[in-house]
């Protein structure tokens, strides 16, 4: 299962940036991990909002540091140097959390989600746009596997040269939940994180009204993909996360058929018949985002019952377009 | 729900509150990511919407089998009571701190009860006199109790009411729960009490002529428990408690008689008369342990009492909830009582007491009873339907134990 | 209490405790201790029912809970 690093935004109605009587709305873009972020908050002092801002998107940069791939003195890039070298990494809190999240993802989806299936970035070039080489996938598959990983409360450690971990999978959207978090220790009680099309709701409008949030049309693409997309489904948020999955994001087209960019970890290729787009709802970001990523891995019918069980409300998109949506009263 | 591509979108709310309460059934996965996420650092909990409301209502009945005819004065087989319970409650939570509880318990009994025994000369038994006429009686009782949430402890209060021709009881008490280890360990201690008025209908308290007639009597019983919760591992939990009880005031019944031969050996028949204080102490221990291969749980219980009226008791509880799917629940289950006979308890006395204790009652008697039940659960989306049923039958020396089969049916709604 | 009944009684709790060696359970692996099958009560009016009916016939009273108020019935 390879990082996306190029979320399309769901769309949030711009009506709803109007400012409410003396609340003053304070919109932050920015990019982190690799993706388009907004922060919206409202409140009634605009310098404090910004100062607060500012603090917490430094806060993002620290944690990204920790658990980037890309920098080599991230925590993260420690872990993957040492693989097969018989040297473990000693864990931290914030590891050790961050490491179980991935265990329990791994165990609660069956191992269709699993934290060392970034290597499969070498075989696959979306950019390119070329299929990849199947001896190329075969090679990687005996790095890949969740459960190889050698880890406990002290310490971790990759037992094969190659092996990688890659939070790529949950980390933008445990970052989008973090910044909720901290803006509402912050004081902010209104306002919405949207890193990359990861929502989490700091707190309702302040008229408090929730928010208007679209699913976008997975298929309609204009040559930017600017946001002034199309949705297909809109859904008011008051509380917790969304996060949304899509084949179509990126992917290879060949004549036949749509390669997206979520990778089985055991056969290396994405999964057959299954959804264009997931959108799951949750109390939780990090949550919303492995259950709609989980759910790409799956075939169709088989995502839906999946996500049927939890109870939560989603949004799927199927590869002729029809939506299904489930929305449960609690 | 599906939508053509080009119909116009339309506007949904999506609520995503998925934390439940802990006695849903919870999506596995959903409960083990959402637990694991808020372990990681810097997420606060989104604000924990209260539980939802549950209303539920149950209907039981039971019939005592009638007296078997060796066993009675007469010689001829009596039907004794015929109960009927019908009982509400609600659950209502207010915020995610306060909740409340309401209970009513509305009880009609009709029939007759054993009024005293004697030994019969003819066949040196013990046999029951009943009482002549049949007693229609009901029963009110209601109960509130509230509960205020802090981030590691819970405080109850409660309080209630109960109602009958002759007999009104008001209660009342409060206790907490505190956790450790992640709510790993809980400890609960509180403590009540009951203040109880007695005031016998005239007509159903025969007695001889020169008898005392109770009219008026009260009766009091302070209580203090603790007890732990400890959840052993993933499948298990053990619970161990102990509770201690002092009732004083009026505690023989007004409507029950003895016969006690007098000094010269001839039979009297005399009110029965017990002390005017009873402590005592119940240590309970349960086990829940479930089995992943079997999808059930083992439920296994045990209580000890004991008194100063010397009467010690012990009851082994031992049932298995099978989960069915389809959302079935079965669960078989078998109790087994047993108890010891209070110091001054006879069936009939050769003797006056030096003390002046009497009585006959069974249930002060030695016996050991066995029940064997099952209860029927079915959940359809917000309610849940329940129906059980309890075949209870006791054996000792007492003529009047008593025999039943319990049956209820009942639901549980949930808003 | 009788001497047998005193014998029982010490081996169930022995097998009881015995079986407690207690483990940490981390939040997310107490789904199965959340199921309504592993309460106490599984169903709690009807456990208060069936306790005020042993109540009624039986010589123990109470439970290691809360106590709830008298009646005329013992």
């Amino acid at each position: 299962m390879i990082t996306v690093s190029e979320h399309v935004s769901p769309l949030i109605s711009q009506h709803l940036l109007e400012p409410c009587a003396d609340w003053r709305c304070v919109q932050y873009n920015f990019k982190l991990m690799g993706s388009p972020c907004q922060c919206i908050v409202y409140g009634q002092d605009p310098a404090n909002l910004s100062v607060i801002m500012q603090q917490v998107f430094t806060e993002l940069q620290a944690l990204e540091q920790q658990f980037s791939r890309y920098q080599q003195d991230s925590w993260l890039s420690q872990v993957n140097q040492a693989a097969g070298t018989g040297q473990p990494v000693l864990q931290t809190p914030m590891s050790l959390a961050w490491v179980s999240y991935a265990d329990q993802a791994f165990q609660q989806s069956g191992g269709l989600f699993d934290a060392t299936a970034g290597v499969l970035r070498q075989a696959w070039d979306f950019k390119g746009g070329r299929l990849p080489d199947p001896a190329h996938i075969d090679a990687l598959l005996p790095l890949i596997g969740w459960d190889q990983v050698q880890w406990n409360s002290h310490s971790i450690y990759l037992p094969l040269c190659g092996m990688q971990l890659d939070f790529g999978g949950f980390g933008k959207e445990y970052a989008a939940d973090y910044a909720a978090a901290r803006f509402r220790a912050l004081g902010v009680d209104h306002g919405l994180v949207d890193l990359g099309g990861d929502l989490a709701v700091i707190g309702l409008q302040p008229n408090q009204q929730p928010w208007k949030v679209g699913v976008r049309d997975p298929f309609f693409r204009n040559s930017q993909s600017r946001p002034s997309g199309r949705a297909v489904c809109q859904l008011t948020l008051s509380q917790g996360g969304l996060a949304t999955s899509g084949m179509y994001e990126r992917c290879i087209r060949t004549d036949l058929k749509c390669y997206g960019h979520i990778l089985q970890p055991r056969t290396g290729w994405p999964a057959e018949d299954t959804w264009a787009s997931v959108t799951v709802l949750a109390s939780q970001c990090i949550v919303a985002g492995t259950l709609s990523t989980v759910s790409l891995l799956q075939s169709a019918a088989d995502a839906r019952h999946w996500l049927q069980e939890t109870g939560l409300s989603y949004v799927l998109v199927d590869a002729q377009g029809r939506v299904e949506t489930a929305q449960l009263n609690f | 729900m599906t939508s053509p591509r080009n119909a116009p979108a339309s506007i949904q709310t999506a609520k995503n509150v998925s934390t439940r309460a802990s006695h849903y059934e919870v999506s596995t996965k959903l409960w083990a990511l959402t637990s694991a996420a808020l372990a990681m650092p810097g997420i606060a909990q989104a604000a924990v919407p209260p539980e939802k409301p549950i209303f539920g209502l149950r209907l039981s009945q039971y019939s005592e089998d009638a007296l078997q005819a060796s066993n009675t004065l007469g010689n001829q087989a009596v039907d004794r009571y015929d109960i009927g319970v019908m009982h509400l409650n609600g659950v209502i939570p207010y915020s995610e701190k306060v909740s409340f509880a309401v209970d009513m318990e509305y009880e009609t009994m009709s029939g007759a009860s054993p009024w005293y025994s004697i030994k019969d000369p003819a066949s040196n038994k013990a046999k029951v006199v009943m009482t002549g006429a049949s007693i229609d009686d009901t029963r009110l009782d209601m109960n509130a109790s509230g509960s205020y949430y802090l981030p590691d402890a819970r405080l109850d209060v409660h309080t209630g009411f109960s109602t009958e021709e002759d007999y009104q009881s008001f209660s009342g008490g409060m206790g907490t729960a505190l956790e450790f280890y992640q709510q790993q360990l809980v400890v609960d201690m509180g403590m009540s009490f009951s203040a109880d008025r007695l005031q016998p209908t005239p007509h159903s308290q025969l007695l001889a002529d020169n008898q005392k007639r109770t009219t008026d009597e009260r009766k009091g019983s302070y209580g203090i428990y603790v007890g732990f919760t400890q959840v052993v591992n993933r499948l298990m939990t053990f619970q161990s408690g102990v509770n201690m009880l002092l009732k004083t005031g009026y505690l023989s019944d007004p409507y029950k008689l003895v016969q006690v031969a007098d000094m010269t050996g001839f039979p009297q028949v005399v009110s029965e008369n017990r002390p005017g204080d009873r402590s005592s102490v119940v240590w309970v221990n349960r086990v829940r342990a479930y089995f992943e291969d079997y999808s059930g749980a083992l439920h296994l219980d045990y209580r000890y009492y004991s008194d100063n009226w010397n009467l010690t008791s012990n009851t082994f509880e031992l049932s298995w909830n099978q989960e069915l799917k389809g959302n079935w629940t079965l669960t078989p289950g078998i109790r087994w009582y047993q108890q010891s006979e209070a110091s001054f308890y006879a069936p009939y006395y050769l003797a006056p007491r030096a003390d002046e204790f009497y009585s006959s009652d069974y249930r002060l008697s030695d016996f050991t009873a066995m029940s064997y039940y099952f209860d029927v659960r079915k959940k359809l989306g917000d309610v849940d339907i329940v129906f059980a049923f309890e075949d209870y039958t006791s054996s000792g020396d007492n003529p009047a134990l008593t025999n039943f089969m319990l049956m209820t049916v009942g639901f549980d709604y949930r808003f | 209490m009788t001497q047998p009944s005193r014998v029982l009684s010490c081996c169930v709790l022995i097998a009881m405790i015995s079986g407690c060696t207690v483990v940490e359970v981390k939040p997310w692996q107490r789904n199965i201790l959340a199921k309504p099958v592993m309460a106490g009560n599984a169903d709690s009016a009807l456990a208060g029912i069936r306790d005020h009916v042993f109540f009624s016939k039986e010589g123990a009273t109470g439970t290691a809970s809360a106590g709830g108020g008298g009646c005329g019935c013992n």
